[in-house]
């Protein structure tokens, strides 16, 4: 039996696990940079973390997973896109575990690592994909050995507006949770901008309104409400339209920003309203992790794909749909 | 009060149901947009009566601006409804689908060259949205639509039907689209700033790069 130890550090999160190519994950284990508060993240600042953690958490990787290195069939990281310094420091251990050990290395997207596992983990076949992460807004079908983009963004994602509110707020980040917690005591709808086009979305309209609202003295649990409502409406909208158009039957929701729990119901009753599924990845998984490096690792490992160490190269910025996944159909 | 006779469902939409109707003897469809029952109930209606007065306006000035579509016959603010003229063929979604004639999307192109040339966004110029009555191809849903001069708008339109055909069209896509833009090049003169639009717009921030 193949096993891959897979290694993500992509933003806050260093992270380690040992996937088998039957996909059982024998270990997943993870450490969170935590920015001072009121600040975003630093690349270099969250590259120092994972230097200094990387040690502890591949070595509890590879006890919890009860292998050695040389066991491994293989070691694949997360290759980009993503912050420069933190990607770089899992490259590095990457690299320099595969030619001291001897083990093929496999360069993974991080985002197909989220749509990826999310298929493993929920048996999703042929999901309408909402991929809703720090970096990503973007609706997807797995169609011919690629994601395809169906909608996206067209400037910045749901999870920066959520932290660029929070952080307007004097919040740390991610402060997703926190703004949850405070829309949940808001009450009053304030109109922000709802702004839909086809299958792509905008939200930095509603950041600068939201902003404008708070400026003009209202109270911060009525803003963080409104912007849920509004904003979580048009992800719903989104993923409908996906639905009503492809007349697939499951909806798959990867990526942190699903772990809010207003956007997990609203999404249940808009999968139920186009007779589809909602599939939604457990919380533990839903955010970055090193299981979703690993099990692409495995199957691209399985399908022959490899690069040699010294060209273990990170790639900053790097679409999703541009890269080959041979085993979708 | 609207007084038609329903006679079944012909589609359920993204947002919307479509039911074909009698109304004094004429074929129509009726487009009821449905509450979204999981929304806050403010945002649903104002979302809903919005949308159904814009659609209602510019199918109309569409119409007048040479781009065939349904006439209206029929607007209800209140139930979110609009009575239409019931249009007979099949959507170039599933034109495409069975890979028939491509020639087809040069009109598309041509329709929403018309469109902007006209200063209408349409908001959702996707594959579902036209339907190729007889050797006629009309263009519905303006539920999204609104009116703008600006470019970036109007190349937003170009990028959703890009996005349409490179995902779930992705077998005629580059052929579709350059199609597509022969039709819109041809028949709108400020085409070109729209698609150096388009190009900044996909080589720029979220297009070029992924954090
Ligand atoms: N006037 C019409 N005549 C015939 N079919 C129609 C008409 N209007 C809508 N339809 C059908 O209903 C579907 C959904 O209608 P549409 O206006 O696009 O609603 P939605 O906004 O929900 O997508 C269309 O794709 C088309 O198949
Ligand atoms: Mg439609």
């Amino acid at each position: 039996m193949s096993t891959c130890l897979g290694i993500e550090s992509t933003a806050h999160t260093f992270g380690a696990a040992v996937v088998s190519e039957d996909g059982r994950i024998m270990s997943d284990v993870k450490d969170i940079y935590v920015p001072p508060t009121g600040s975003g993240i630093h690349p270099r600042e969250a590259a120092r973390h994972h230097v200094s953690e990387a040690p502890r958490v591949l070595r509890k990787a590879l006890v919890e997973a009860g292998i050695s290195i040389d066991d491994l069939s293989c070691i694949s990281y997360s290759a980009g896109p993503g912050l420069g310094p933190a990607l770089r420091v899992g490259a590095v251990a990457a690299r320099a575990i595969s030619s001291y050990y001897g083990k093929p290395l496999v360069p993974v997207h991080h985002a197909i690592g989220h749509l990826e596992l999310g298929r493993l983990l929920t048996g999703a076949r042929r999901p309408v994909a909402l991929l809703i992460s720090g970096g990503h807004t973007t609706v997807l079908i797995p169609k011919r050995r690629r994601w395809r983009v169906f909608g996206e963004t067209l400037d910045i994602t749901v999870g920066q507006l959520i932290d660029q509110f929070g952080r307007h707020l004097g919040l740390s980040s991610p402060s997703g949770p926190k703004i949850e917690g405070l829309a949940s005591t808001g009450s009053t709808l304030l109109e922000l901008p709802y702004t839909v086009r086809g299958n792509d979305l905008s939200f930095s309209g509603m950041l600068t309104a939201a902003k404008r609202l708070l400026a003009r003295g209202h109270r911060q649990e009525d803003v963080a409400y409104s912007i849920q409502e509004t904003a979580f409406a048009m992800l719903c909208e989104v993923a409908e339209r996906a639905l009503a158009f492809t007349g697939y039957h499951e909806l798959m929701v990867v990526g942190g920003v699903a772990a809010n729990s207003r956007l997990r119901a609203m999404l249940k009753a808009a999968a139920r309203r186009q007779d589809a599924k909602l599939e939604l990845v457990p919380p533990r998984f839903s955010g970055d992790c090193g299981a979703q490096i690993a099990w692409p690792g495995i199957m691209y490992y399985k399908g022959g794909v490899r690069v040699r160490p010294v060209d273990a190269n990170v790639i900053q910025r790097w679409r999703l749909d541009v890269v080959d996944v041979p085993w979708i159909e | 009060m609207i007084s038609y006779r329903e006679l079944g469902v012909i589609a359920r939409g993204a947002e919307a149901e479509l039911l074909l109707a009698d109304w004094m003897g004429f074929d129509v469809v009726v487009k009821r947009r449905l509450p979204r029952g999981y929304l806050d109930v403010r945002l649903d209606a104002r979302i809903r009566s919005r949308r159904t007065i814009k659609e209602a306006q510019l199918l109309h000035e569409a119409r007048l601006a040479g781009v065939p579509t349904p006439l209206v016959f029929l607007l209800d603010t209140v139930n979110s409804e609009i009575v239409m003229q019931y249009i007979e063929g099949r959507r170039l979604k599933e034109l495409l689908d069975v890979h028939v004639d491509i020639e087809v999307l040069e009109e598309a192109g041509r329709l929403v060259g018309r469109l902007h040339s006209a200063d209408i966004v349409h908001g959702d110029p996707t594959t579902s949205n036209f339907i190729l009555a007889g050797d006629r191809l009309v263009l519905l849903d303006f539920g999204l639509s609104y009116r703008s001069r600006d470019e970036g708008d109007k190349a937003v339109d170009l990028h959703v039907v890009k996005e349409a055909l490179s995902s779930y069209h992705h077998d005629v896509y580059e052929e579709g689209f350059a199609r597509f833009l022969e039709g819109y090049v041809a028949t709108y003169k400020g085409s070109g700033i729209v698609m150096d639009e388009l190009r900044r717009m996909e080589s720029r921030g979220r297009y070029k790069q992924v954090v």
